[in-house]
């Protein structure tokens, strides 16, 4: 912190004070209570301002927080065309495609997917949409026994990483097809890790929710067991014993970070 | 006033002494915290807040502690108690942070704050005397990007 001002006649113009010279978390907090439009704006009043609004980690925290004072709702419709409320900015025009699909949000980002499941011809965005920042998650090679994938997106608390989750399925001759997990921590992996099978084979999409971190989803056709990935291994867990014998597709959903 | 009242001593970098009743003073946490260690000898010194910043901390702590005062009184005090040049603005900020006075340092980010809303990034550069260190390249790359914000 600057030394304080060490006399008591009129305050030198090269000493005075300024706002600049505020701790940083400080500037932080006054930042983050701008609203979107002024948080642009100031990411050219200077350098360091910019610096505190897009590479801060601690920027993004605080706004977080803030924001949950002001939900936003994010709105996706039958689970194929995107309707982003007027207060997000999805950066790109060419993002928006008759496949752009929510995967799953976390603490205020987003992971979209956009394309079809089948083929090599998809991406997977992670997204802030409240500051309009978007990248591109690097997939691995498309192979060709693969036969469609699915993707899902966890924050874990221990770590403070974020995870792009990944089920591959892949077909072989005579055989049962086969799902293979793989993962992805945002900023830490180059390359994604293959974490072993899926106990059973996921056919349709995940169904998942996101309770403490933990990735769960249920098993799609029996709606027997209830698998959760925590970061590095699969569980399973026993569904409640009143959804077996149904035939209706079930969905995870996660109340006040419990399943149900 | 009660004979039980106790007054501190506070000393600032520039070697004023402010005397004031401990019941005011503990609005700043950090002194409070002091007093309740019991390690108050005689003065307590404050190397971080000047006496010019001082002074202004103690009028508003003594308009809180009035009794009596309205809620609308007090809304107007605290408008035109933030109305001061952004060096003061400042330096009330820091005292605020050293003192842990929550209360008075949200009032016066607060007060940062509705001075940067609505304002282009040239007047909130001229409001608080900040330099703009990018280049004419650099801004327009930025600028490009978030074209919408300046609409």
């Amino acid at each position: 912190m600057p030394k304080a001002l060490s006399f008591s006649t009129e305050i030198a113009k090269e000493v005075e004070s300024r706002l600049m010279d505020l701790q940083m978390g400080i500037m932080v907090n006054i930042l983050s209570h701008l609203p979107i439009k002024s948080i642009f704006r100031c990411k050219i009043v200077c350098k360091l301002w910019f610096h505190l609004l897009t590479s801060d980690p601690l920027f993004g925290k605080m706004y977080y927080k803030r924001s949950s004072y002001f939900p936003s709702i994010f709105l996706s419709i039958n689970d194929s065309a995107i309707m982003l409320s007027p207060r997000f900015h999805l950066p790109s025009p060419t993002l928006y495609k008759q496949n752009l699909r929510l995967i799953s949000s976390c603490n205020g980002f987003i992971c979209l997917f956009n394309g079809w499941r089948n083929t090599v011809e998809h991406s997977v965005y992670i997204s802030n949409p409240l500051l309009g920042e978007y990248f591109e998650v690097k997939l691995p090679e498309w192979e060709k026994r693969v036969q469609h994938v699915d993707y899902a997106f966890c924050f874990s608390e221990t770590s403070g990483q974020y995870k792009v989750l990944r089920s591959v399925v892949i077909k072989f001759e005579g055989r049962p097809h086969v799902s293979e997990l793989e993962v992805y921590t945002l900023g830490v992996d180059e390359k994604w890790r293959n974490v072993g099978e899926i106990p059973e084979p996921l056919c349709r999409s995940f169904c998942k929710a996101n309770v403490n971190g933990v990735v769960h989803w249920m098993n799609s056709e029996k709606n027997d067991s209830i698998y959760s990935f925590n970061s590095e291994e699969v569980k399973s867990l026993l569904a409640p014993r009143d959804l077996e014998t149904s035939s209706s597709c079930f969905t995870l959903v996660e109340l006040g970070n419990c399943l149900c | 006033m009660s004979s039980s009242t106790k007054f501190l001593t506070l000393k600032t970098c520039d070697d004023k002494k402010f005397v004031l009743d401990e019941a005011i003073a503990v609005r700043s946490q950090t002194i409070k915290n002091m007093v309740e260690d019991d390690c108050v000898s005689n003065v307590i010194p404050l190397p971080n807040v000047d006496s010019k910043t001082m002074t202004k901390v103690i009028e508003y702590w003594k308009k809180h502690s009035e009794e009596g005062i309205s809620k609308d009184m007090l809304m107007d005090f605290d408008k035109a108690f933030v109305k001061v040049h952004h060096s003061i603005l400042h330096a009330l900020i820091l005292a605020a942070n050293f003192l842990n006075d929550k209360e008075m340092l949200d009032m016066m980010c607060q007060e940062v704050v509705d001075r940067i809303k609505g304002k282009t990034p040239e007047e909130i550069r001229k409001e608080f005397d900040i330099k703009n260190d990018f280049t004419p390249e650099e801004e327009e790359e930025i600028r490009k990007e978030n074209a919408w914000a300046f609409e």
